[in-house]
């Protein structure tokens, strides 16, 4: 008996110790944003951004895909997007530098983030937005049809 | 006219296999509440409220016009302008419906609404009731019998026929000289005492101010919707183009 809690206790360790070791290959977070990030969704914030753009710097679109928002991923189809990322097929860099909370709405998050890569070398401010618990990837309003009509 | 029109057609087409439109004189001049409030709809959309009776009498002049019109000029040539009206309504309502079946569900319409919040902004609105009156006497005995009270004014105007207007607007677009009546610019539920207004005497009844920002989930999901189910058109559209016009381009 006490062998077998030893062995779950060591089963949780370990999976405890493969959580905090996860390593990206392409994907860096300074230490700022590090150090600023001291709430738990801002926790999950790093870990969803992370793992979105290793996803696409592996050309994982497929996977890149699940990110983004719900209603993007209503009116536009798996096979639409990877026909859309085909010209996105690079490796990047990428370094989250910054990440800036709406200032009327924590649930939307500004990421300053540098792309490094094959000529290529920029910094871009993108939107994520927290959905029922789940931080999603916003991309770019151009590729959709014309926004609603303002109602002021 | 064309609403009498169109509503002959849409008696007409129950019995016609295709989109063949005949028009005949109607022979009722009784305007039913189902038709008085499919009218109101129709001028809610043009931002005019106006009672269910005001509809019924509106909707009769418009009847007795048309007889007139049917019996006076003829109306050749219309037939085709109606079809071609008609079949455009037909086909708005066959996307919007087929639209509809499609199910949203909610973290979708969030999702769009939290993306594209700067487009639920809205100003500051004036809902406001005008009631108008011949002369300052008239209008000063309903302002006292009133009392400051909202629904005896409404049930008042409806007893002694008195016209309203009925509106909500932003209130920078408020007629300057009824702003002026105004207590505040946030100040809801009051009625202001009569007033000279062009040749008329009216009260004005400010129902409600609201405030300006970004409008709350909650209030606009319904036309969070309709603006993301207005997204789905074109494909939808498309959709239907190859399923019944498989050879058109």
């Amino acid at each position: 008996m006490k062998h077998l809690i030893s062995i779950l206790l060591l089963v949780i360790f370990m999976i405890g110790c493969s959580k905090e070791s996860k390593t990206y290959q392409y994907v860096t977070v300074s230490n700022d944003v590090l150090k600023s990030a001291t709430q738990p969704k801002e926790h999950t914030f790093i870990e969803r951004f992370s793992d979105y753009w290793e996803a696409s710097s592996l050309n994982d679109f497929e996977a890149a895909y699940a990110y983004e928002l719900p209603y993007l991923n209503f009116l536009k189809s798996l096979d639409w997007y990877l026909d859309f990322k085909k010209t996105a097929k690079r490796r990047y860099n990428i370094t989250l530098l910054q990440i800036t909370p709406d200032s009327k709405d924590d649930d939307i998050i500004y990421a300053r983030v540098h792309f490094d890569g094959k000529n290529l070398d920029v910094n871009l401010t993108e939107k994520w937005i927290f959905i029922n618990d789940i931080w999603y990837h916003s991309y770019s309003q151009s590729i959709l049809p014309p926004k609603p009509p303002k109602l002021h | 006219m064309i609403q009498k029109l169109g509503l002959i057609v849409l008696l007409a087409i129950t019995s016609l296999q295709a989109l063949d439109i005949t028009v005949t004189p109607s022979k009722s001049s009784t305007i039913s509440s189902h038709e008085a409030e499919y009218f109101r709809n129709i001028l809610m959309k043009r931002h005019i409220n106006i009672d269910p009776q005001e509809a019924k009498k509106v909707l009769k002049q418009n009847r007795v016009f048309a007889d007139y019109f049917y019996k006076t000029y003829g109306i050749e040539g219309k037939i085709e302008e109606l079809r071609i009206v008609f079949e455009e309504k037909l086909t708005e309502e066959l996307i919007k419906k087929e639209v509809e079946k499609v199910t949203i569900n909610d973290d979708v319409l969030l999702s769009f609404y939290k993306d594209n919040k700067d487009e639920y902004y809205k100003n500051k609105e004036i809902e406001f009731k005008i009631y108008n009156f011949k002369t300052f006497d008239a209008a000063y005995d309903f302002y006292k019998h009133c009392n400051n009270d909202s629904a005896k004014c409404a049930s008042l105007s409806r007893e002694q026929n008195i016209s309203i207007v009925h509106k909500t607007l932003p209130l920078n677009n408020f007629n300057p000289q009824l702003q002026n009546l105004l207590v505040d610019n946030t100040r809801s539920h009051y009625i202001v005492a009569p007033q000279k207004f062009f040749k008329n005497y009216i009260i004005l009844e400010v129902v409600k101010i609201s405030d300006d920002g970004i409008m709350p989930y909650d209030e606009v999901k319904d036309i969070v919707k309709t603006d993301l189910q207005n997204k789905i058109k074109y494909e939808t559209k498309k959709k239907l183009i190859e399923k019944l016009l498989p050879t058109s381009e």
